[in-house]
């Protein structure tokens, strides 16, 4: 009965389900863009929910997002670059839950962003700098780190930004 | 959330989703998130490709964080060597050797060098390193172009090559040249004769982009593999004297073809072009009282016969490119054209449906800008990207030429005409240069062209005007946004005869 009714093209829903047991219901084409998901898909384990045990609901909002947006069908290559931009902004440790679950789910231009993210982050920062970023905490005694900075000493000079930005 | 629930289109819905779930379930205690080493908890393959993506001395300088970091950067599998960044020779030498030297990577993706000095480089050792690993991407960028790099032998045969681009390029004569895989060459600064150009070719079978810029030489540019489809030749470079003779370019498979920048007298000739999709003409050539080394008296006698002959070199142009569906043209072309129609020579019918037009609207190009407008029929799209000109030298005969244009209206240079199928026009503002400088000169045109397209493209659908709002440099206003939003207005209360359209005016903040 239901097909009969269906004229135009089918569309197929995927239920994903995140770490914290929430489920979101997604376009299949759209989800598909995972490759992770998509093989899921080809070897027919979509009928159930997708549990997607690595990506908590905070980062799997934000990674559908990403893929409503970069989706064929809808917006155009202006909105995706404003879109791009602006998501690239969220704070340094939603960026790196996001390249980690694009990494597990296997979307390659999301995680191309975020490593790009992050490496601007780190690019041409002074290491206290880019510890401070990030909260990295130095295990190292001052003379090991003396040590290291020794080693390669070219690596430390020239103009470094200390900022935070 | 929600803010995402609203922006859905009824295939997302979240169920499920209450407060009742603890949100920062995943990094401990909420507010935890301030001060956890999130980056660090990474696996190391992540980690390596972040340090990939920055120049080599950043990643190298990472392993100072912690221990967690202290080796990472021995995998990365991309390099990039910045001499400058290096307060002396010897410093950026013992970076090289001692990163290469540390490296555990197998296969390289990408290696650059940027060079700013020649002396003591271990170029081609550092080459063959990359080379043995397998190397998809190299790029050797000088800051300096007096210098020359001769590509070393080992990268002539990598086979592993994808891309190369390659700045103050020396090509051995000797050297066999063998690129399987190569798909995009780049090279710049380059002087390389016939049989030069003829062996790179025959070396790389899987090339698709070849672009040359600041080039001398070679003066047949004959492409026979069907792979290769697109090409670009920017700006021609003097190396040794002056050699008259034409480039004659046969490419019969290719889709793609740029000309630009400064071609100073050099005629590049479209001998077989016939399989082109879209090209680019925004080239300027210099007027030949102009040319430094030329005689003076000579270059007097000649300068009408060599305009002549580039007046006829443009009309081929666009014969060859009449199939095309996307062109782009830069003033100097509408220029000549401009010069062709004043002699009554006709021009060919052109299939174009979309115009882009790399120039501000002057007085000197508007009327071959409306000519070219009137000989294309089936154009859809108009795009005037405002640029500031590089060479604007125009010597007595082009601007005894161009003055014409001084007593015509643009009503009766093409009356009559209407433009069935234009639909979107766009002005786009990119003029590093002042506007209130530029176009206090009172030869902008652009209002002029703008208005009289309203009045006749019945089937105009958009008109968008882009600028960028930033503080001029020279005028501390900011003159573009100023400019275009007046501009926008004036138009606002023009005629016109389409009778559903839009203006859409829209600015973006600079950095």
């Amino acid at each position: 009965m239901a097909e009969a009714s269906s004229s135009i093209t089918e569309k197929f829903f995927l239920t994903l389900k995140s770490s914290d047991g929430d489920e979101f219901v997604l376009e299949e084409s759209i989800a598909i863009q995972s490759i992770t998901i998509k093989n899921m898909v080809e070897d027919g384990c979509s009928s159930s929910v997708i549990p997607l045990s690595k990506v908590d609901t905070e980062t799997l909002i934000k990674v559908i997002e990403y893929m409503k947006m970069h989706s064929s069908t809808s917006s155009n290559e202006e909105e995706i670059e404003n879109f791009d931009k602006k998501f690239v902004s969220n704070s340094i440790n939603t960026i790196l839950n996001i390249l980690e679950a694009a990494n597990f789910l296997d979307i390659n231009n999301l995680l191309e962003l975020c490593a790009e993210a992050v490496a601007n982050r780190i690019k041409n920062k002074t290491p206290e700098a880019v510890r401070k970023i990030f909260n990295i905490t130095s295990d190292f005694t001052p003379e090991e780190e003396a040590e290291i900075r020794n080693e390669t000493p070219w690596a430390f000079e020239g103009n470094l930004d200390h900022s935070l930005d | 959330m929600a803010s995402l629930n609203s922006s859905n289109n009824g295939d997302f819905r979240s169920s499920n989703l209450t407060d009742s779930v603890p949100k920062k379930q995943k990094n401990g205690i909420a507010g935890a998130e301030e001060t956890l080493d999130r980056i660090s908890q990474l696996p190391d393959s992540l980690l390596v490709q972040i340090l990939s993506l920055l120049p080599t001395k950043d990643a190298v300088a990472s392993c100072a964080s912690s221990k967690r970091w202290r080796y990472l950067w021995t995998s990365i599998y991309n390099f990039l060597f910045i001499s400058i960044d290096c307060k002396k020779a010897e410093n950026f030498m013992s970076f090289v050797d001692h990163v290469l030297t540390h490296s555990t990577c197998s296969k390289i993706k990408k290696f650059q060098l940027d060079l700013g000095y020649t002396s003591g480089l271990k170029i081609s050792q550092w080459i063959s390193f990359a080379v043995e690993r397998k190397v998809e991407d190299v790029v050797l960028c000088s800051y300096d172009d007096d210098l020359s790099f001769e590509l070393p032998i080992s990268i002539c045969t990598c086979s592993s090559l994808i891309t190369l681009d390659w700045s103050c390029c020396v090509v051995d004569k000797e050297s066999v040249i063998e690129w399987k895989y190569l798909k995009s060459l780049k090279l710049n600064y380059i002087f390389i004769d016939d049989d030069d150009i003829a062996k790179i070719l025959s070396g790389c079978p899987a090339l698709e982009t070849l672009e040359l810029s600041s080039f001398d030489g070679f003066r047949r540019l004959e492409i026979t593999s069907s792979n290769l489809k697109r090409l670009t030749l920017d700006r021609y470079w003097w190396f040794y004297g002056r050699v008259e003779d034409p480039l004659e370019i046969i490419a019969p498979y290719l889709q793609h073809l740029e000309i630009l920048g400064d071609l100073d007298y050099l005629t590049c000739r479209l001998v077989n072009v016939s399989s082109l999709i879209d090209g680019r003409l925004t080239f300027s050539i210099t007027c030949i009282t102009d040319i430094w080394g030329v005689d003076p008296d000579a270059a007097e006698h000649s300068c009408a016969d060599y305009h002549q002959n580039f007046r006829n070199l443009v009309l081929d142009y666009l014969q060859k490119l009449s199939y095309v569906t996307e062109l782009i043209i830069g003033r100097w072309l509408a220029e000549v054209v401009f010069m062709q129609q004043l002699n009554g020579v006709s021009l060919p019918k052109l299939r174009c449906k979309c115009l882009t037009l790399e120039m501000n609207v002057t007085k000197h190009n508007l009327y071959g800008v409306a000519s070219l407008l009137r000989t294309s029929p089936l154009l859809e799209t108009l795009n005037i990207h405002l640029g500031a000109e590089l060479n604007n030298f125009r010597c007595q005969l082009e601007l005894s030429y161009l003055a014409k244009g001084d007593t015509i209206s643009l009503q009766s240079w093409i009356s009559g005409i209407v433009f069935p199928n234009l639909k979107n026009l766009k002005v786009v503002g990119c003029i590093a240069e002042c506007f209130k400088r530029w176009f206090g000169r009172g030869n902008d045109k652009l209002f002029e062209l703008s208005e009289f397209l309203l009045k006749n493209a019945m089937a105009l659908k958009k008109f968008v005007i882009v600028s960028e709002r930033r503080i001029c440099r020279e005028c501390l206003e900011s003159c573009e946004s100023r400019y275009l939003s007046r501009l926008a207005k004036k138009l606002l209360d023009s005629p016109t005869s389409s009778m559903k359209f839009v203006i859409i005016y829209q600015e973006s903040a600079s950095e």
